[in-house]
């Protein structure tokens, strides 16, 4: 498999009240085209610090992101945004729709940044909001007036309206119930085996047999490593097993 | 229930919640302070000049007590004068008046004070002391210059007083003096008791046993209550309680029973005052509505834990207060200096006083006024968005949003931004459309006709009612006559009083102006302010008394071709002078309405009879009026001319006796003719034309005669006016920049603060379009575009209205005003609208930046 974004010595540091905080120390990682990778870890391990490092959204305090053969480390704001809008998408745990606006009207900003408006653009937008569920009914409808799996399925839809070459997710099943977390967990599932990369942080190990490798994280350096076949639903208790194995080696 | 004090926990979430969002609070603390700022400058200058006013009337009035008895002998004095309702009470003896040449124009009387009196009569000595000694007296700084006594104290003086109708020599020792000022209807002369009992005993028996027109030796009893309310019922209920005789003669001061205050300053005050509080609610409101909707996670999350909508509406009540505690004295500092800084300019406009003007008049009222105005707006302001917060419920406080137009943006909040930014424009387009609707020329010629015009100091005195009308001496035209380049000289003589014709001429004039329905139309709208008015009644009082009120005047052929001449025998507008002045013709007035309409009193070619009223014909007659025999002077027995009406003319404002009455059925005569039939008098008024380049000499010589020569005489010039236009004009225009300024700084303080609010409630949006690719550029450019809105809104709303407001109001006041002409003006706009523009491209941007200072992560976890 290529790799698509590798990181070589990363480092991020907060400084807290003069008091230095290092998350991530030392990490040398690869990601690979078309895997759905899952970073796992304890609260506090780095998790998320290391997904917006690794998209572009945060920059590191030292080492080298490559997207690609591209360095992206050390582009400035203005050109990370561009590098964003190019090539990754983004699902949060928190969501955030933009409330002043209807379901059709949020993946279109999200897709406008990006490209002209188009009719076929909108009939992707169509066609992927029923692809995730979300039928015509709901379109004009605002986030306030939508559950919080919906929100989060118009979410993916934003994220993945630009073909993004990866999908960053942090959480996204984190503030939803079990069964709408499943509806988005199937979506997610249903991008990988068109061949989506996906990178997603999450705690939840309902979550993570969804991924087809799965990084653990213990005090900002990368512990342990866990590769799993494709999902697919019929194998799920071994899946379980072995993940839940990898798991408690790993002192979860 | 146990009843909980939880008001320490409340102030705790007010001002926790405000340390942590300083400088959200900032910007409503300055916008507090503006809002004082207006609100004090506006009561200092207004309760200044009211006090200006009122003492003005003081001074004219002759003292500052509510009210007093005059004629009361020593016994009626002690009945009255420990009457427990009064708060002070003190007294004064009358003496004697002045009858000495030099004080002809000085009129002066003498009297014994208290010294209490004294100062409330303003006649306190300013320097040196109250007369003690027999042969002791303060005088005025003005007497004392019209007696050409130096002002020194220990001076030694002598003139001529009459006491009780006896008019002696009378020397004395100037123990103290006092500024005078020239609009009391009398000068004030302070001898001491042992004076005063000498030449002016007190009187021990009332004045009905008494008889006679004797005025020396009364005491007039000069007392205030305990407030200025109703003092005329006051002062009778005195008269009853204290058993004093029923017909005792009691004055009110006129400078507290209002009245006085101009209807058009009053007027002004108002639209002020409400501009300021709109201008102040507008912000206020607009402040606290964004900061309640940016913290309304927080109250959500409030009411969740158990605050109730009450306590949540102390917190911002409270929140409220405390920026007014801050804001408001730091307002009323500013203001008050402010408001100090512009009296004297906007005194400088008003015939009020001359002592003393333009000062500053304190008192508490004032603070307590600005601060009460201002808290009322803060609270008024904060009350909607206070019951808004109150209301909520948590979950929907919890997950709050705007209700939104279709662009995205809060309607009602955009609303208000573009009015509040709007207000200060329109304030500008007014201000500055007065400003220039002052025209020069038309000024001029209301004001000058000729070079210069002298006449006494009262004439055109608005302030003063007793006029000299003969006040153009001998001395000054002899002076004049030898002076170097004056061309001409031209005289106006005037004879007030009424016209009064023979039958003939009587029945033509009942026929052709009398019975008009245009007579009854000016009489109605001139007493429109009197509740049921009957025109008839007044009518019918004409037609019995067959007189009507009328001026004569007499001019010369300088002061005649000034005239504005309506229609002539001639068929002509020009008066043929020579034809005029043959002795035979008058000129009439007409009759002219505020509406402009007119008609004549009297048409060319008919004839009309003048009574002469020279004062060796004058005679006492006893005449009765409204039941009383009433002693009045009658010409009865003066020759009477017939005369045939050459023409008709208007007279110019500067040129005539600047007095209104229902009436002015005015005849002008040749200045011979006039003199011939009226005897021999001085002119009213004398025009004079000096040649150009002797203009600077002669006007030394003028200045320096009517102050240092004879200071009874003023004058006008072309120079003197341009110089009160500019100072009309500058402080029209100054008080306009002002306000302008403020109220402006105001409508930039909350577009600065929306916009800033707006990007910071929006941050974690912002930061969200920025994680899916937008840049910087791009979404300081959508915040661009969002201030551009409220841009173009605030300049077609500034547009229409300041159209509205300039076609409207401002056409109204400056058709109003003789000297301004109106034109349309939207210049203001010019000049506003690319600094705003300016403005909303740099503001959003300054404050983009601020933000994006923290990494998309940060402002995406802000919740």
């Amino acid at each position: 498999m290529d790799t698509i974004l590798k990181t070589e010595k990363l480092c991020k540091s907060f400084s807290n009240a003069g008091l230095q905080q290092h998350v991530i120390k030392n990490m040398d990682l690869e990601i690979y085209e078309g895997d759905f990778t899952v970073i796992m870890g304890s609260s506090g391990s780095g998790k998320s610090t290391l997904l917006y490092a690794l998209s572009g959204m945060d920059k590191p305090t030292l080492g080298k992101v490559y997207f690609g053969n591209e360095e992206i480390s050390g582009l400035n704001n203005d050109q990370l945004a561009v590098f964003r809008r190019k090539n990754c998408g983004f699902v949060f745990q928190s969501i955030y729709l933009l409330d002043n606006m209807n379901v059709f009207d949020n993946i279109m900003t999200g897709a406008l940044v990006v490209q002209k408006n188009s009719p076929e653009l909108v009939d992707r937008v169509k066609e992927l909001l029923k692809k995730v569920g979300i039928e015509e009914d709901m379109w004009k409808k605002y986030p306030n007036q939508l559950s919080g799996g919906e929100c989060q399925r118009v979410g993916i839809v934003r994220a993945v309206i630009n073909d993004p070459k990866i999908l960053f997710a942090d959480e996204p099943t984190g503030a939803l119930n079990s069964s709408s977390g499943q509806d988005v967990l199937d979506v997610f599932t249903d991008l990988h085996k068109r061949g989506q990369s996906i990178v997603m942080v999450t705690h939840d190990i309902k979550t993570a047999l969804r991924g087809s490798r799965v990084i653990y994280l213990r005090d900002g350096g990368i512990v342990g490593e866990h590769r799993m076949q494709d999902y697919e639903a019929d194998d799920l208790a071994k899946r379980r097993e072995s993940l839940q194995n990898f798991l408690n080696e790993m002192g979860w | 229930m146990n009843k909980v004090n939880n008001k320490k926990a409340i102030n705790n979430l007010a001002l926790s919640g405000i340390k942590v969002n300083i400088k959200k609070y900032l910007v409503l603390i300055a916008s507090v302070i503006l809002t004082t700022l207006l609100f004090s400058s506006l009561f200092t200058v207004g309760g200044s000049m009211l006090k200006e006013i009122q003492l003005s009337t003081m001074r004219q009035v002759g003292g500052s007590y509510h009210s007093g008895f005059k004629y009361l002998c020593q016994s009626e004095y002690d009945q009255i004068k420990d009457d427990s309702e009064l708060k002070d009470i003190n007294y004064r003896i009358i003496v004697g008046i002045s009858n000495d040449k030099r004080l002809l124009k000085t009129r002066t009387e003498f009297n014994y004070f208290e010294p209490d009196n004294a100062k409330g009569c303003f006649c306190y000595p300013e320097v040196g002391k109250m007369p003690e000694k027999e042969n002791e007296i303060v005088l005025s700084d003005l007497t004392l210059k019209a007696l050409g006594v130096p002002e020194k104290v220990g001076e030694k003086l002598s003139f001529d007083m009459t006491i009780a109708d006896e008019t002696k020599t009378y020397d004395f020792v100037l123990s103290g003096y006092y500024r005078g000022d020239p609009i009391s209807m009398a000068q004030l002369g302070l001898v001491s008791k042992a004076f005063q009992e000498k030449n002016a005993p007190t009187k021990q028996k009332p004045l009905p046993e008494c008889g006679g027109n004797d005025y020396a030796g009364w005491i007039s009893a000069d007392f205030n209550f305990s407030n200025s309310f109703n003092i005329e019922k006051k002062t009778i209920a005195l008269i009853k309680r204290t058993g004093i005789r029923d017909d005792v003669e009691y004055g009110i001061n006129w400078a507290y029973v209002g009245g006085k205050i101009d209807p058009s300053m009053a007027i002004v005050c108002g639209i002020l005052l409400l501009t300021f509080f709109a201008a102040g609610y507008l912000i206020i409101y607009n402040i606290f509505y964004l900061n309640i909707i940016s913290d309304m996670q927080e109250y959500g999350l409030l009411k969740t834990i158990g605050t109730t909508g009450k306590q949540l509406k102390k917190v911002v009540i409270r929140r409220a207060s405390f920026i007014s505690v801050i804001g408001i004295p730091i307002g009323l500092i500013l203001g008050v200096g402010v408001g100090a800084l512009l009296l004297p300019i906007i005194s400088d406009e008003f015939v009020t006083v001359s002592i003393d003007k333009g000062q500053l008049h304190m008192n508490a009222w004032i603070i307590i006024g600005a601060a009460f105005f201002s808290y009322i707006t803060v609270l008024i302001s904060a009350g909607k968005p206070c019951k808004k917060a109150a209301k909520v419920s948590p979950i929907e406080a919890l997950k709050y949003t705007e209700v939104r137009g279709k662009d995205g943006k809060p309607k009602k909040k955009m609303a208000l931004v573009v009015l509040s930014l709007s207000l200060s424009i329109i304030v500008l387009i007014g201000a500055y459309a007065f400003i220039t609707g002052f025209d020069m020329d038309s000024y001029i010629g209301n004001l000058v006709i000729a070079d210069y015009s002298v006449q006494d100091a009262t004439l055109d005195n608005p302030g003063v009612y007793d006029k000299q009308t003969e006040g153009v001496n001998k001395e000054f035209l002899d002076a004049l006559e030898v002076q170097e380049g004056v061309n001409e000289i031209g005289n106006v003589y005037i004879s007030c009083g009424a016209q009064e014709f023979n039958d003939e001429t009587w029945a033509k004039f009942e026929e052709n102006f009398l019975s008009t329905e245009f007579v009854k139309k000016k009489l109605e709208n001139d007493n429109a302010s009197i509740p049921d008015y009957d025109v008839n009644v007044d009518l019918e009082y004409i037609e019995e008394s067959k007189t009507i009120e009328g001026n004569t005047y007499g001019m010369g052929e300088f002061a005649v071709n000034k005239l504005d001449v309506i229609e002539t025998i001639d068929g002509t507008d020009k008066i043929d002078w020579n034809k005029f002045n043959s002795g035979d013709y008058v000129l009439a007035i007409r009759c002219t309405q505020d509406s402009g309409e007119s008609l004549n009193y009297f048409n060319p070619g008919d004839k009309v009879q003048i009574r002469s009223h020279d004062p060796k014909y004058a005679k006492k007659v006893e005449k009765e009026f409204e039941g009383k025999i009433i002693e009045r002077e009658s010409f009865e027995d003066a020759p009477v001319k017939e005369y045939e009406v050459y023409g008709v003319v208007d007279i110019p404002f500067p040129l005539g006796m600047q007095m209104y009455y229902a009436f002015n059925c005015d005849f002008i005569l040749p200045e011979s003719e006039y003199l011939s039939l009226y005897g021999e008098r001085n002119p009213m008024r004398t025009l004079i034309d000096v040649e150009e380049s002797c203009e600077g000499k002669f006007d030394e010589w003028i200045k320096n005669y009517t102050t240092s020569v004879d200071s009874s005489l003023a004058y006008n010039s072309k120079e003197s006016v341009v110089e009160q236009y500019k100072s009309f004009g500058d402080m029209i225009a100054l008080v306009g920049t002002i306000v302008s300024v403020i109220l402006g700084l105001i409508g930039l303080l909350n577009f600065a603060n929306t916009i800033i609010t707006s990007i910071l409630v929006r941050s974690r949006e912002l930061a969200m379009l920025e994680a899916v690719g937008m840049t910087g550029k791009q979404q300081k450019m959508s915040l661009i575009k969002e201030g551009f809105v409220y841009f173009l809104w605030t300049a077609l709303v500034a547009t229409v209205l300041g159209t509205i407001l300039n076609c409207t109001l401002i056409k109204a006041l400056v058709d109003g005003i003789a000297m301004f002409t109106w034109h349309f003006t939207l210049a203001p706009l010019a000049i506003c609208l690319p600094i705003l523009c300016v403005l909303i491209l740099i503001i959003p941007v300054v404050a983009y930046n601020n933000l994006s200072k923290k990494s998309v992560v940060d402002r995406l976890r802000v919740e």
